[in-house]
């Protein structure tokens, strides 16, 4: 079992996170590296996508016991062995593939429409995904 | 250092001329008194003719006139010489130094004066130990004048009431820069640093003859170069713009309030305004708070139905038994084999292996899992009831930003109200108003558009620093590799090291300096500071731009009182005085010309305290020494001199009047 000590990202995805930066979208510029990873990682949960090549993005020991949470619900969300958690590479590695993937989307979020509005489309879908919850 | 005494001869309103400043109270202040015209900016060019050779305050009128004082040159016959002189006398605690400068002018056949020669001749006495008195003339003594009063640094001399009033409008960082500059003695540092720059390029480029790849690498860090120093010159250029509008809105400003009709109006304008900065500046920070939480809260409601599901998973688990002590499967499967607690070492009869072999079976996990879900337990209870406030939290942040924007929205319509009022305004003044009310307009809008440039600009220099970077290690790599040219690269290697040492220590000392100048100006300034608990900090940041925070935590420098502008203007020249050790006076030309009511006098109260430590020279006309200031001034002046005109209006006269 390998013992990773830090999370990756694609190479290519650096320049789509740097557009996000410089349109700040979502406040991204007070964002550490960590929680922008979370962001994506929550967008692209639905359809993981592996990582063509590998980029280190943030160290491990930057995670504390609540992101490590969202990390296992995420892989929990596709997989029903709750066996596999003391494996932080696969762990990981899913987690990776996802954030992967939900930086395609952002990526897509940019080439579909106006920046100015796209907070504003965000906190909408945000609230459709809410008013489907069974709360 | 004090000025003791100054003459003039022929020069200008100046015809024969002397000034002593006898120190006669605790406070050495003196104040000369003139109506607008009769030569209080004269004297204040005299200072800087003497010293410097120049005339920086000359109005349109005096430019055309000769240096030479008119009467002496109506009295001369063509062809006769004349001499003017300016002479300053300085005295510190151990010396005494005159610093004089002599023209000599001949009168031409068309009456004007032609200059034969110019002189600058300093002495100084030394009263310790009987050295005695040596003099410098010409270059010497300019050299001389550098380390007593350098050029460089002559404004936080010689003020004029207008720039106290403008000075951190007016190319805030780069006049702070260029003065640390001056007082931190880096310039051969810098010509240094110049002079390393070039030899690297030199080198690099017989570097590149050599090898196609070195070439390359050195052909992009050179285009990238280029590009770096375009954007360098439009940022300037930008910020040079930014002056500009920031002084006509000043300018335009101070004009609508000197409008006695209008000036109510001007007042609630401003006062909007400073509102509507503040309501902004908590509209970004709403909005940020907004955006903070649409990001965060996209985990949490994508993941909600699974944090219920592995919580729910954890809960049956538990219930069920199944998840093991925090012990590991193995230790247990051990103490079966050894029949022992590998706890307290004590023996283990057959029923207590049983029991344990019964629950061993039971364990669907392995130890490193079932810790890791009773750790998270607590995060996904956590979870679940943060996302449930979704909407709660989401919706109060609206809220409140609506009620900020229908408050920015009834401002800027106060503020468009008063803007078509004064823009309709009719009185005999009504062209000057109309056009000092558009240009403060069209300013405002151009303002925006060049801050929002600057940072455009900033984002892409920033870029661009990266890459030359990168750039310079892919050359450098290059370099590297190439085996020939041992000696150049030798060469190359020493001159790098050398300029990044100079760098490093011109950029250190420039720290140094300008921390210890903020510290100093901070500290004046609450020190005098009329308004005491409403400012919190003072900033002066790495690009040498001031910054002043309110209590409330907002930046405030561009809401300032002329008043406290000024204020702020004299604590950062006292700032510069202490930190520099030079000790010089300060001679200010019409010093509340800008400052108006209450704040006149405590400006003039700051003046009179700071007198108590440095020698001041204060200019005022009729109007403005009025009977406020006079009541601040009168009983601590050491002298105080009336300046008119003869009847020819040629020629100055001096009344010492200590009224």
């Amino acid at each position: 079992m390998n013992n990773p000590d830090r999370l990756y990202i694609e190479k290519n995805t650096r320049k789509i996170i740097k557009r996000i930066e410089d349109e700040n979208l979502l406040n991204i510029k007070n964002a550490t590296n960590k929680e922008i990873f979370i962001w994506a990682m929550s967008l692209g949960y639905k359809a993981p996508l592996k990582l063509e090549s590998r980029d280190g993005w943030f160290l491990d020991k930057n995670l504390n016991i609540s992101d490590k949470a969202i990390f296992y619900v995420c892989y929990s969300a596709s997989h029903n062995d709750v066996n596999d958690f003391a494996d932080k590479s696969k762990i990981y590695t899913y987690a990776e593939e996802c954030a992967n993937r939900g930086f395609r989307i952002i990526n897509d979020y940019f080439e579909s429409g106006s920046i100015e509005t796209l907070d504003r489309r965000l906190l909408l879908e945000l609230n459709d995904l809410y008013d489907k919850l069974e709360i | 250092m004090r000025i003791h005494k100054i003459k003039f001869i022929n020069y200008r309103q100046y015809k024969n001329d002397e000034i002593t400043f006898l120190k006669t109270t605790d406070n050495d202040l003196y104040i000369l008194l003139a109506s607008n015209g009769v030569g209080k900016t004269n004297f204040l060019n005299g200072l800087n003719w003497c010293l410097y050779e120049s005339e920086p305050h000359l109005g349109a009128k005096n430019k055309t006139l000769p240096m030479v004082n008119l009467t002496i040159l109506d009295e001369c016959s063509v062809g006769d010489k004349i001499e003017v002189l300016v002479e300053i006398q300085l005295k510190t605690k151990t010396k005494t130094i005159w610093l004089s400068r002599k023209a000599t002018f001949r009168k031409t056949e068309t009456n004007t004066p032609f200059q034969l020669s110019n002189d600058f001749q300093i002495q100084i006495q030394d009263t310790t130990d009987n050295k005695g008195t040596s003099t410098f003339t010409n270059d010497g003594a300019n050299q001389e004048l550098n380390r007593i009063l350098p050029e460089g640094i002559r404004e936080f001399f010689f003020f004029d009431g207008e720039r106290l009033n403008n000075y951190f409008i007016d190319e805030n960082g780069v006049r702070i820069e260029s003065s640390i500059k001056e007082i931190s003695k880096i310039k051969h540092l810098n010509k240094m640093i110049n002079r390393l720059n070039k030899l690297l390029v030199e080198y690099q480029r017989k570097l590149g003859r050599q090898s196609p790849n070195i070439e390359q690498a050195r052909k992009n860090l050179e285009e990238i170069s280029v590009l770096k120093l375009h954007t360098e010159e439009e940022l300037e250029n930008c910020k040079q713009q930014i002056h500009i509008s920031k002084s006509k809105i000043e300018e335009s400003k101070e004009f609508l309030r000197g409008q006695d009709n209008i000036e109510e109006q001007e007042i609630r304008r401003s006062s909007f305004k400073e509102n509507l900065l503040t309501i902004q500046q908590k509209i970004g920070l709403k909005t940020k708070e907004l955006q903070d939480h649409i990001r965060n809260y996209f985990t949490l409601v994508s993941f909600y139905p699974f944090f219920k599901k592995l919580l729910a998973e954890i809960e049956s688990k538990s219930a069920s038994g199944k998840l093991p002590p925090p012990i590991s499967k193995e230790t247990l499967e051990l103490i079966i084999s050894v029949k022992k607690c590998e706890i307290c070492d004590s023996s283990l009869d057959v029923s207590q292996i049983n029991k344990i072999i019964k629950k061993l079976k039971l364990y669907d996990l392995s130890s490193g899992s079932s810790r890791i879900l009773v750790e998270i337990k607590g995060s996904l209870e956590n979870f679940i009831l943060k996302t449930e406030k979704h909407k709660e939290i989401s919706g109060k942040i609206l809220r409140e930003l609506d009620e900020l924007e229908k408050d920015d929205d009834k401002i800027k319509s106060l503020i468009s109200k008063i803007d078509i009022e004064l823009s309709k305004y009719s009185d005999d003044n009504k062209e000057k108003i109309k056009n000092a009310h558009n240009q403060r307009m069209n300013n405002e809008k151009l303002l925006v558009i060049n801050i929002e440039r600057k940072g455009r600009l900033k984002g892409s220099l920033n870029n661009f620093e990266k890459q030359y970077l990168k750039l310079e290690c892919e050359l450098d790599f290059e370099i590297k590799k190439d085996k020939t040219s041992t000696l150049l690269k030798q060469k190359l290697r020493f001159i790098k090291t050398a300029h990044k040492v100079a760098n490093t220590v011109s950029n250190e000392i420039m720290t140094e300096i300008r921390e210890k100048i903020r510290d100093e100006t901070e500290k004046i300034f609450f020190d005098f500071i009329w308004k005491k608990d409403t400012y919190k900090h003072l900033q002066l940041s790495e690009n040498y731009e001031i910054g002043l925070t309110h209590k409330n935590d907002l930046e405030c420098l561009g809401s300032l009182s002329a008043a406290e502008r000024a204020l702020l203007a004299l604590a950062f020249t006292l700032a510069l005085h202490n930190i520099s050790g030079f000790d010089a006076p300060l001679v200010v030309d019409t010093p509340v010309a800008r400052i108006s009511g209450r704040n006149r006098t405590n400006f003039a109260e700051t003046l009179a305290e700071t007198s108590k430590q440095k020698q001041l020279i204060l200019f005022f006309t009729h109007a403005e020494y009025s009977d406020d200031i006079k009541i601040c001034f009168e009983h601590i002046l050491s002298s105080f001199t009336k300046l008119s005109l003869n009847q020819s209006e040629q020629n100055i006269i001096m009344e010492n009047n200590n009224e």
